[in-house]
């Protein structure tokens, strides 16, 4: 191939590292009202009474909205497509507030200085309640977090408001019980796996005004245009014909930005005043405002018999779903199907969760997305009935590792694996830690003592049956070519992947092709940039959009060289004849098309594509840390992984994916933290408090990609984007186990809780 | 108050409150390049140079500039683009949003130790984060810009 | 946030102390980076960047810093990279990144007088002294309960090289300590500090007296007392008993670099 394969420099590179206007606060009206929110500083409440005729009163305030101005439909934040599995929990402002920093009211102001003047003299009474802070003692709580009746769930989720119970999700195939008794090795345990926080670099946020035609703009740091202009539609309670989402660069998303925070303000605000309004989450609204990875405690149990084949994988939770239940299903089940096929000779599975609704920052979408959290107790329990069965971790796995053309008792009568070259990829990742040449616990000095942990990962690509992107490819009057995408580029080189694929057809090269994306108006739907879909889904589509338009081109040249179609060879510049006696370029034949006559017609390349799978990317990782027996502190070392996720169309962003997605991984294993005050307020809602791992913290990355063909997609294409972020904490707390005999079951493996769980005899 | 600023080699007169800070006068004047990522002086993304010391533009009120002289990047767009042809043959660009900044320091750190060691790169851009790309890219690219280019 | 209302620019140390002594409340901007954190609006701050106490040098037998000069500056003074082993040097150069060490100052550092401050410990090791307008010269140890509103002038390090060590423990690289602490020995004289318990770093007299007497002998009791005669509790970095068990071997670290 041509085009897939090669390692392009982004083609948006140059222009956003010289610093010119790229993303949406570069681009915000000058005459913008600015939002600022006041918000709750209570877990649970209700407003018995709010006061702005003050705050109305400072000059400049345009206008300050409460709930009784906002219209009383509830919906959901989620990006999901329509009909979305997230409940409809939600409204813009509601005298029911579910956790510290929800929202109470919205000021308008002329700048930011007016909003906060106004912001103190809104006087609310609040009847407030215990909140409910503790997975634990959720269900049943006597406060309910949602006590309202008017909650719509498009699809049933086990959901039992009145228990604070959003989701209740059991799968189970075969009889745990009796097959875990018929076992020669089983483990148990309970893990923790923490709320992290995505911590994009840009701050959420959105702008909007009114256009001519007196529809509302919203401009939006987001990765879901598609799915924010329905929400607001129905926030709003107008038609989608009335709105506009254009999403400009984005400054990270990793899954915050497939939930509409601000958007649907931004837009109440702007239809309300018929002005341009503009709203900006400063840094502690970015990391309390928005979403977080949802909190789970895990109680495992992995059964096996004595030839090594597990045999029972029983793995149930309590899901921290925070103060909505945006993303808690889905996340559940997406965290089955990721991890539990990895392993599938065996008899019976049990995979459930409880989600429950507590007075925390809402669970949502962060990469991984349920895959993380379910590997975490999965792979570090597979370690552990190694360790017990006396075999290496890496052959026990490998004996029980799916394969091509093989199911899983969770997979439907349908699904299949289709593609993987599983052994091939561990077997590669062994080599490069040179696993088998030397030990996995060893001295390293007086101080410090080494180890290496592994773990393997799965996780899919787009959503099966449910992602569905069009794409369009336009012939421009001068011979280039326009491909228009709902898809989000946030900075992973998803347009220039696609431009990779449309020439990889078409055939000419890259600077041929502008990539057109996200804006309601002028992009066919895409879901979005989510679910590791835009490779695999939009590319596919992409593929397909072009050979139509090659095609097209084909006959078109065809019938200005007066021959037959098959006649010819193009090259996707200029078109020959086979004969080499007549040429005609693509240059030559666009502004024929566009003149009168009856041969006008310009050239398009249309495609609609969804899967009936979500095709598994398959990751193998091995960690090699250092920790001190002195503090417990855990030093990355070496992080090697060998990733297929089929072809790789473009190598070096595929490889910088899988580095930033270790590095995420890195710190959710060692020190990020979403912690709450026993009042309920967020402890980490700044860089200061919120770690996320700096340049010194991460060790060698050492990535390297295997290829299996994916039959399904275009190209043989996986996904990358997510399943590199799901081995770091399981490979780590192995590496950490076997250095120094910690077995930390609670996310992140501070320095403490290895210490104080190290083996006395590292102690010194 | 009205102030005289120099900024990348210009002398711009701006009005502006007391207790503004660099950044959102930088931003106001249209050098898109300066962003905030987190307004406590942790994330490296407001870098830019006050007498060519790399400075955190959110916390330097603006008062203090006069005298001073402001570099932005803007105001380098030479090294800039050797830079970013590093950078982006690494793929470390990712969403570019804290790239601007880093590419501050980066460009610092040549001025001062073009021979800098990788530990010493590490140390010198740490107070850059960047969420996106786990950093490895990075520094690949800016070894490539130390040596002086592609 | 750091906002304000009016900002009060005085020209002399006197002219400070006259508007920080008028101005009760009015806080001193120094570097801004820790003010920033407040949520409140001042009505007045006192800017410090026109007293020319940026600076940083050797003068008789001292070295001296002005409580303006930044952490960058005394970072890549040379002569502090060679006094006792680069000891003060050490304190600053983990804060953060360089940006943030380009515009932090050695007054603000020294004066917020933080719990978890990387650069204190070691400059109790140093035997600094801090120089106010009003109170004088006094003893960082000293300077620690002084509680005037004074204008910090400067920290003045006696030239004397004598084997000292620092050190911090932190979560990961980006983040403040959780424990510090810093040995000097001078002759068979040695003095312990150990701050970030969370509170201010201290002198562990008992460990210090017996280590003075013992020398290397007394390691392990030194390191059991330090852990007993301090007070330590919980934050949201460490608990108390991972501290107790930290300082423990801090301790013993510590006197093993200093001993030789």
């Amino acid at each position: 191939m041509k085009y897939i394969g090669k390692s392009y420099d982004k083609v948006d590179a140059k222009g956003i590292l010289s610093g010119k206007p790229s993303y949406t606060g570069d681009f915000v009206p000058k005459d913008a009202l600015i939002i600022k929110v006041l918000r709750s500083p209570h877990g649970q409440a209700t407003i018995k009474s709010i006061d702005t005729s003050k705050a109305k009163l400072i000059p400049g305030v345009e206008a300050i909205f409460t709930y009784e101005d906002v219209p009383t439909t509830r919906f959901t934040l989620a990006g999901q497509t329509f009909p979305e599995p997230s409940a409809y929990d939600t409204l813009i402002l509601e005298p029911t507030v579910r956790y510290v920093g929800d929202e109470v009211a919205l000021i308008v102001a002329k700048d930011e200085a007016t909003a906060l003047k106004a912001m103190p003299l809104i006087k609310v009474e609040y009847d407030v309640k215990t909140p409910v802070l503790d997975m634990h003692t959720a269900i049943g709580h006597e406060t309910i977090v949602h006590p309202e009746d008017d909650i719509h769930n498009n699809i049933p989720v086990g959901q039992d408001y009145k228990r604070n119970i959003c989701v209740s999700y059991h799968k189970r195939v075969g009889d745990v019980e009796a097959e875990l008794a018929k076992c020669d090795y089983v483990v148990e345990g309970t893990y923790f796996d923490q709320a992290t926080r995505q911590s994009a670099m840009e701050p959420f946020q959105s702008y909007g005004y009114i256009d001519h035609l007196g529809r509302i703009v919203i401009v939006s740091s987001t990765q879901i245009v598609f799915h924010v202009r329905r929400h607001i539609a129905r926030a709003l309670g107008i038609p989608a014909s009335k709105i506009r989402v254009i999403k400009p660069r984005i400054g990270g998303g990793f899954g915050s930005k497939q939930t509409a925070c601000t958007e649907i303000m931004t837009a109440f605000c702007a239809w309300k005043l018929q002005k341009p309004v503009y709203l900006l989450y400063d840094r502690p609204e970015s990391q309390t405002c928005s979403t977080t990875r949802h909190a789970r405690e895990w109680n495992i149990r992995v059964g096996a018999t004595k030839d090594g084949i597990i045999q029972v994988i029983d793995m149930d939770s309590i899901t921290d779903a925070g103060a909505h239940a945006t993303h808690c299903f889905t996340t559940t089940t997406a965290g089955e199907h990721k991890s539990v096929p990895l392993y599938n000779k065996g008899k019976a599975v049990h995979y459930g969760t409880e989600g429950v609704y507590m007075n925390h920052t809402p669970g949502g979408a962060f990469r991984g997305y349920g895959a993380t959290e379910a590997l975490w107790p999965l792979e570090c329990a597979v370690n552990r009935l190694a360790d017990e069965m006396g075999i290496d971790p890496a052959e026990l796995r490998q004996k029980n590792l799916i394969a091509a053309g093989e199911t899983s008792l969770v997979y439907h009568p349908d699904e299949m694996m289709d593609s993987g070259l599983f052994q091939e990829t561990v077997n590669k990742v062994k080599e490069m830690a040179r696993w088998d040449e030397r030990p996995h616990s060893w001295d390293i000095d007086e101080r410090y003592r080494g180890g290496l942990g592994m773990a393997l990962a799965l996780q899919g690509s787009g959503v099966a049956n449910i992602d569905v992107a069009s794409v369009e490819i336009r012939l421009g009057d001068d011979g280039n070519y326009t491909l228009y995408t709902g898809s989000s580029d946030m900075g992973m080189g998803s347009n220039t992947v696609l431009s990779q694929m449309a020439c990889e057809i078409l055939g000419c090269p890259m600077e041929y092709v502008t990539v057109v994306e996200s804006d309601t108006d002028i992009v066919p739907f895409d879901p979005g940039s989510y679910a590791s879909s835009t490779t695999y889904v939009t590319g596919t589509a992409t593929k397909m959009a072009a050979e139509q338009l090659k095609e097209k081109i084909i006959a078109k040249l065809a019938e200005y060289m007066d021959v037959e179609p098959e006649a010819i060879e193009f090259d996707g510049l200029i078109g020959t004849t086979k004969d080499g006696s007549k040429q005609m370029t693509v240059k030559e034949l666009a502004p024929k098309l566009l003149v009168g006559g009856e041969r006008a017609e310009q050239l398009s390349g249309f495609a609609t594509w969804g899967s009936h799978t979500s095709p598994p990317p398959f990751m193998a990782s091995i960690a090699e840390v250092k920790v001190d027996k002195q503090t417990g502190q855990v030093i990355p070392l070496h992080f090697y992984s060998c990733i297929d996720c089929g072809t790789v169309v473009n190598p070096k962003l595929c490889r910088v994916q899988a580095e930033g997605g270790v590095v995420q991984g890195i710190g959710m294993a060692l020190y990020e933290d979403v912690r709450y005050s026993d009042k309920g307020r967020l402890e980490t809602n700044n860089f200061m408090t919120y770690k996320i791992p700096t340049r010194q913290d991460t060790g060698e990355l050492h990535t390297e990609f295997i290829e299996s063909y994916e039959p399904t997609g275009g190209f043989g294409v996986k996904s990358i984007g997510e399943v590199v972020i799901n081995t770091a904490c399981p490979a780590i707390q192995h590496a950490v186990k076997n250095a120094v005999g910690a077995d930390v079951r609670t996310l992140p493996m501070t320095p403490e809780k290895v210490f104080m769980a190290m083996d006395a005899k590292y102690k010194v | 108050m009205e102030l005289v600023l120099h900024i990348n080699g210009k002398n711009v007169t701006v009005n502006v409150a007391t207790d503004e800070m660099l950044l959102h006068t930088l931003r106001s004047l249209g050098y898109f390049s300066v962003r905030c990522g987190c307004d406590t002086t942790n994330c490296g993304l407001c870098t830019v140079w006050v007498d060519d010391e790399i400075t955190l533009s959110c916390a330097y009120p603006t008062f203090r500039a006069p005298g001073h002289k402001i570099t932005t990047l803007e105001g380098l767009q030479e090294e800039a683009s050797l830079l970013a042809d590093c950078l982006a043959s690494e793929g470390a660009d990712q969403c570019g949003f804290c790239t601007t900044g880093m590419m501050m320091s980066a460009i610092a750190l040549k001025r001062r130790n073009p021979n800098a060691s990788d530990d010493e790169i590490r140390e010198y851009l740490i107070g850059n984060l960047c969420r996106c790309t786990g950093y490895a890219s990075q520094l690949r690219g800016v070894r490539k810009f130390l040596k002086g280019g592609l | 946030m750091l906002a304000f209302l009016k900002v009060l620019q005085p020209k002399t140390v006197e002219e400070a102390f006259e508007m920080a002594t008028k101005n009760k409340t009015a806080p001193m901007l120094a570097g801004g980076c820790w003010l920033r954190l407040g949520r409140r609006t001042w009505p007045a701050v006192i800017d410090m960047a026109g007293l020319d106490l940026r600076y940083v040098r050797e003068e008789d037998n001292e070295f001296v810093i002005g409580a303006m000069a930044t952490q960058g500056d005394v970072e890549r003074f040379e002569p502090l990279k060679q006094f006792c082993g680069g000891v003060v040097v050490s304190g600053v150069k983990e804060i953060l990144g360089v940006q943030f060490r380009n515009m932090a100052t050695m007054g603000g550092s020294v004066a917020s007088k933080f719990g978890f401050s990387d650069i204190i410990p070691a400059l109790l090791a140093v035997h600094a002294d801090v120089v106010t307008f009003k109170g004088g010269r006094m003893s960082i140890q000293d300077y620690m309960n002084y509680r005037e509103r004074d204008i910090l002038v400067e920290i003045r390090i006696p030239n004397n090289p004598v084997p000292v060590a620092i050190e911090a423990l932190r979560i990961s690289r980006g983040d403040f300590p959780y424990l510090t602490g810093s040995i000097r020995r001078d002759g068979r004289q040695y003095e312990v500090y150990i701050g970030t318990r969370p509170g201010a770093p201290q002198l562990a007299t008992q460990a210090s007296s017996v280590l003075s007497e013992k020398g290397m002998d007394g390691i392990a009791e030194a390191a059991q007392l330090a852990s007993e005669e301090l007070v330590y509790q919980k934050n949201s970095h460490a608990s108390k008993e991972y501290r107790v068990e930290m300082v423990k071997s801090m301790v013993r670290r510590l006197v093993k670099e200093v001993a030789q």
